[in-house]
């Protein structure tokens, strides 16, 4: 038995997508840019890949920029819009949630320029701390970078409250959002946000790893990203990944069908994993509030979630801990640091997610391994 | 490239009338070591091993640099092959030699003539030679005690061969002519190194390695196999016997005391490995302990964790700091992965208080409490193998 409850690291490809991607491989394999109709026969796959990620985003088609994954999307867009802002405004503000590729991004642009670099706080609930975000409120804001969805947590941050307070103080700041785990999943559109740019990548909805985007609003420029031959209007060169977008589309497709169906799955699993979890173990709780319904992240307490992981995955389950007690990532998880949970507290945190390929069989069958592997692993455990 | 390698066998030249088997287990070693790089001619001649590629694609580069790691080759050499006439060598020695001539201050020649029929005896080469290379190389001067440069000229039956470089091989003795060691393989620094000591003596090696899964993951698996294979480019294919060791630690963390859990659990791997070491013919175990560098390898500890078994124990490195031994594992390439994370959890079985000086009879009282025989059967019957090369 194989169950996958780690859906927020990658996905399983869906057979539409690997579909789209094969036939855009052995037969419409032209290069886009080509005048013949090898040519054109890629275009039009990929104009079609355009338009139904665009689609599932609630964006328009121009609106999107394909880039090799999500971290060059965030990079893109961040360091196109600081180094823009840097000519009148001197403070970026993110949060002590986002991930490593928008964090490493402005520490590293941080470096080589000038400007304050605010972290938002996090409340216990994992929620970004607002009042803290009011203190900071000037016209010189250049950028706020909030993500959508927690990685790690699941928690769906403020993001549109957050960007309005920082436009109304600062008018001509940028807003961005890192909209991975949030895509095709919470139905929201960068609009419904207000942001500039946002971040995608196709391998958390069932396409493959190797294609993301990147959301520029209509009307607002930042310098070239890639130079090169021109593509992907002159911001992001290189020759389109064809099979990559034709995956996303075909993906992108499958999930806006099934978008209610899936939450609606997500959501129970999620509920009876939790919900069994809490009633039948001591010592275990939830991280975060205002979730998404395919994330769900327990602190086990009294053991050490790796050692949790490698039992369950010799049960052929598959999940994430949030921290690695070997020193791969000698840092315990930051995002659950912020959050004021104790070292002890976040090296028992394990993290499920869900995809629509889980069924309610596989949530029950976890249970009980859970419930018979945590106190086996809890009696050697030594704080 | 060169046109050939020459290698020097070292102490093999002392092991008297044993010598030529310990030569044909050191060409086959090389054979083995030579087959990823192409087709070969290995072949012997007074204490020298001759490789020659034997078709055009063979990679002398690559042939080079595995000969490095084979035991028994005290010294290699890129050489140059002349035809048998003064000129030729002459030619050759000019041409090829030419890069570490022109950057070169004092250089002599030396000459070697196994082929006694050859017209001109050694020191007339030398000297002839010596001439042609001053008026060659306007740089050089001649410095027969201490030269930067040392031009060879070896006369064999077929051609001269030429060369100027002698390169420290592995040394040692070549593996297999020793008989052959287990070494208890972990994830860790120093018994790579031990391993790959004792195979430079002569000894093939097997590796027993404990894997206690969950409390360690597939990937501390994966490290030590690929320690084994780093092992395996110097001592030839390795058979890893890997041993579930989780009901083991839980049984000896169930009911003995805490500060007895390493040594106890030492006392397990040993006698484990003495039944692997007697199916596998291996007469000797190996580990990669140093005296006084933790506290199950106290002094004591060494002599109750060995107390389970009549088997010999060689223990390499129990004479050497960490740091010493640190230096050897970049030498052979395994600190890298050694250093490599993956298996802290196991640290769940290492008592906060350790008896650095245990005694026997509460070892064994502490013992009673578990189904050690039981324990140690089920282990063997359990373990896998992988052959690693």
């Amino acid at each position: 038995m194989e169950i996958y409850f780690d859906n927020a690291a990658t996905t399983m490809v869906c057979k539409e997508a690997a579909d789209a991607a094969l036939s855009a491989m052995t037969m419409e394999y032209g290069n886009p840019s080509s005048l013949h109709n090898k040519g054109l026969e890629a275009e039009k796959i990929m104009r079609r890949g355009r338009e139904s990620v665009a689609a599932l985003w609630g964006v328009k088609a121009e609106e999107i920029y394909f880039t090799s994954c999500a971290t060059e999307s965030n990079n893109l867009a961040l360091s196109g819009a600081v180094k823009k802002g840097l000519k009148w405004g001197d403070t970026v503000i993110t949060t002590k949630a986002e991930h490593p590729s928008v964090l490493e991004v402005l520490e590293n642009l941080k470096s080589e320029h000038n400007f304050k670099l605010i972290y938002i706080d996090l409340l216990k609930n994992g929620q970004p701390d607002m009042d803290m975000l009011k203190k900071y409120m000037s016209e010189k804001i250049i950028l706020i970078s909030m993500m959508h969805v927690n990685n790690e947590t699941g928690c769906i941050m403020p993001v549109r409250e957050a960007v309005n307070m920082v436009k109304k103080a600062s008018p001509r700041a940028f807003a961005h959002s890192d909209m991975v785990q949030s895509y095709g999943k919470t139905g929201v559109s960068p609009a419904m946000l207000g942001v500039d740019f946002a971040s995608v990548s196709g391998h958390k909805i069932h396409a493959p790893k190797g294609i993301g985007a990147l959301y520029i609003k209509n009307g607002v420029s930042i310098k070239t990203g890639i130079f090169g031959g021109g593509q992907e209007k002159n911001f992001r060169s290189g020759t389109e990944n064809v099979p990559g977008i034709a995956a996303f589309g075909a993906a992108s497709e499958k999930a806006m069908a099934e978008r209610e169906e899936t939450n609606k799955k997500t959501a129970e699993i999620k509920k009876y994993i939790s919900n069994s979890v809490l009633s039948c173990l001591d010592g275990c709780f939830t991280n975060g509030e205002s979730t998404v319904s395919n994330i769900l992240n327990i602190t086990f307490t009294g053991l050490r979630s790796e050692i949790l992981l490698h039992s369950l995955e010799a049960r052929g389950i598959f999940v994430s801990s949030g921290s690695a007690c070997s020193s791969n990532h000698p840092s315990p998880s930051k995002v659950l640091t912020a959050m004021g949970l104790k070292n002890g507290e976040i090296d028992g945190s394990l993290r499920f997610s869900f995809s629509g390929y889980n069924t309610m069989d596989e949530a029950k069958y976890t249970v009980k391994v859970l419930l018979e592997e945590v106190p086996k692993i809890r009696k050697f455990y030594r704080g | 490239m060169a046109d050939l390698l020459m290698l020097k066998c070292g102490e093999l030249v002392l092991k008297g009338n044993n010598r030529k088997s310990f030569e044909d287990k050191l060409k086959n070693n090389l054979k083995w070591a030579l087959k990823k790089y192409g087709r070969f001619e290995i072949w012997s001649a007074q204490s020298t091993i001759y490789v020659t590629p034997k078709e055009s694609g063979a990679d002398m580069e690559g042939a080079f640099e595995v000969s490095k790691k084979v035991f028994g080759v005290a010294t290699i050499s890129p050489a140059y092959r002349a035809e048998k006439n003064f000129e030729d060598i002459c030619r050759v020695a000019k041409e090829k030699m030419a890069a570490r001539l022109e950057n070169a201050e004092t250089f002599k020649v030396e000459a070697k003539r196994a082929d006694k029929k050859f017209p001109m005896k050694s020191p007339e080469i030398c000297a002839l030679l010596g001439g042609v290379l001053l008026e060659s190389f306007k740089n050089l001067k001649v410095d027969v005690i201490n030269p930067q440069v040392t031009v060879n000229v070896d006369i064999r039956e077929e051609y001269a061969y030429i060369y100027c470089e002698k390169l420290q091989g592995a040394g040692g003795v070549p593996s297999g002519t020793s008989g052959k060691g287990l070494l208890l393989l972990s994830g860790g620094i120093d018994s790579p190194v031990a391993g790959w000591m004792m195979a430079r003596r002569g000894l093939k090696l097997e590796a027993v390695n404990f894997f206690s899964y969950p409390y360690t993951s597939e990937r501390a698996k994966e490290k030590v196999i690929e320690l084994a294979r780093l092992v395996s480019e110097y001592s030839g294919r390795i058979r890893l016997h890997i041993v579930p060791f989780t009901d083991i630690q839980l049984a000896i963390r169930d009911n003995c005391p805490e500060e007895y859990l390493t040594i106890i659990m030492r006392r397990f791997m040993t006698k484990i490995s003495e039944i692997i070491a007697k199916q596998c013919g291996a007469s000797v175990l190996i580990t990669g302990e140093s005296l006084g560098q933790v506290a199950s390898q106290t002094l004591q500890s060494m002599v109750v964790t060995s107390s389970v078994t009549d088997m010999l124990i060689l223990r390499p490195l129990s004479g050497m700091d960490k740091i010493e031994i640190m230096d050897y594992a970049r030498k052979i390439g395994t600190y890298e992965t050694s250093v490599l994370p993956y298996e802290d959890c196991c640290t769940l079985f290492v008592p906060k208080h350790p008896d650095t000086k245990p005694r026997m009879e509460r070892i064994e009282l502490a013992e009673k409490k578990l189904d050690f025989d039981g324990l140690v059967k089920a282990a063997v019957e359990e373990t896998k193998v992988i052959d690693v090369s």
